[in-house]
């Protein structure tokens, strides 16, 4: 992500289920993990943009990181800490990206997931095992697990598509007719 | 010829093993590549070849280029094997029990050859080599399988034969197993090449043991079925 894509984020001002604001805090995964696991399964993943504080009102401040705060943001030990707690695993990236005011946040990328919804695989004190987190579209927007049939048609349609898309770029499905060719070929062999 | 060898095969038992491409399109551009491909991708593991790929013609096994495939037989002693690669990259592959074979020529010769057996090491062998040819073809660089295969395996003539441990070091079974039905349909699956090509042992391992549940053997010994693959797959073995 770049500053001019940044900008573009903060200027909206508000949370989308694709973008989640974070207050300046170092990284912490059990902080962190639902949400990461909830923008994976949202159809083109999304941001979690860490350095932007809602204040009393509701409205979203821009404060930026510190440098410890930003140091902490170590992206190889990030994800083996996410790791026992995805299945299948989820895949981000983080930069650290200045607005055009000189502030630096920590911009955490979460890649949608494959073809399977990714399940949480551990319980602790922020997720449950075996829920699936999901930036719900039906009321606020938050990363929560998925408690109603809307969110989860939303998971499963997903990953249908992703699949078909798959299959037919290997041209498994787009020849209806491959296999009875094939059979007449043999002439009852 | 050829007819005369399958129709030979297919009345005793035997295993039909067809690989299908997951499109009818022509993958290989001459019936000179049919017939090379096979060659090239054959398996020499226990001193037959699979399938065989004949090197010379003679009363007893041919291969010829017919219009759109390479088709190649053997009938010799209990070698007994049609096999046909068309340019589609399908393959259909017709291999006699060889347990039938000798059993036969036991009881020609005036002995007490026991029939419809089946070799719980040959088939081991079998299966390792039909998912290992396999994937031997997904990685050739003609791309046949590029899309994937579908792999269908069956054993026919299958209604009463029983397992039998021929090693002579081996521990008898404990009991008969027998199986009920006329043909074990074995696989009819879908891969994808990558999938073939890191799983084929696995695969083989798969099917094996569901043969064997067929025939009423459900807990058959994994170790053992896995340790017989190794030995194939090191070229480790005497002829079974």
């Amino acid at each position: 992500m770049n500053s001019k894509e940044l900008e573009r984020i903060l200027e909206g001002g508000v949370e989308t289920q694709r973008v989640d604001f974070k207050a300046p805090i170092e990284w912490n995964v059990l902080t962190f993990v639902k949400h990461i696991l909830a923008l994976s399964n949202v159809q083109d993943g999304g941001f979690l943009v860490v350095g932007v504080e809602q204040d009393a009102t509701g409205h979203f401040v821009r404060k930026g990181m510190t440098p410890d705060q930003k140091a902490s943001y170590v992206v190889d030990e990030m994800r083996d800490q996410m790791s026992p707690f995805a299945d299948p695993h989820v895949n981000f990236r983080v930069d650290c990206v200045k607005d055009g005011g000189g502030l630096e946040y920590e911009v955490i990328e979460v890649l949608p997931s494959d073809e399977v919804p990714v399940i949480c695989c551990k319980e602790s004190a922020k997720t449950h095992l075996g829920s699936i987190y999901y930036r719900n579209r039906d009321r606020r927007v938050e990363s929560a697990p998925i408690s109603n049939s809307h969110d989860m048609r939303d998971v499963v349609e997903r990953a249908a598509i992703r699949l078909m898309r798959r299959l037919q770029g290997l041209g498994l499905s787009v020849e209806p007719g491959a296999r009875k060719t094939l059979d007449d070929e043999l002439e009852g062999l | 010829m050829s007819r005369q060898v399958l129709d030979r095969i297919r009345s005793h038992g035997y295993w039909r093993v067809n690989f299908q491409p997951m499109t009818a399109t022509r993958k290989l551009k001459s019936l000179g590549d049919c017939q090379d491909i096979v060659r090239r991708n054959a398996l020499n593991l226990r001193g037959w070849d699979y399938p065989h790929y004949p090197l010379d013609a003679d009363a007893d096994t041919g291969i010829h280029l017919e219009k759109t495939y390479c088709e190649a037989w053997i009938d010799w002693l209990e070698f007994k094997e049609l096999w046909r690669m068309y340019e589609s990259g399908q393959f259909i592959h017709y291999v006699a029990l060889w347990e039938d074979w000798r059993a036969e020529a036991a009881v020609t010769a005036g002995g007490d050859g026991q029939v419809s057996r089946l070799s719980v090491v040959g088939a081991i062998y079998r299966l390792t080599e039909i998912f290992e040819f396999a994937s031997r073809l997904a990685r050739d660089s003609e791309g046949i399988y590029a899309n994937g295969v579908r792999i269908n395996v069956s054993l026919r003539h299958t209604a009463n034969r029983a397992l039998w441990l021929e090693e002579p070091l081996g521990l008898p079974l404990m009991r008969t197993y027998r199986c009920r039905q006329e043909q074990v349909d074995l696989e009819s699956r879908e891969y994808l090449p990558d999938k073939l090509l890191q799983t084929s042992k696995a695969d083989a391992f798969a099917a094996t043991v569901y043969l064997f549940q067929n025939f009423g053997w459900s807990a058959p010994n994994t170790e053992t079925i896995r340790s017989y693959q190794d030995r194939l797959l090191r070229h480790d073995t005497a002829s079974a």
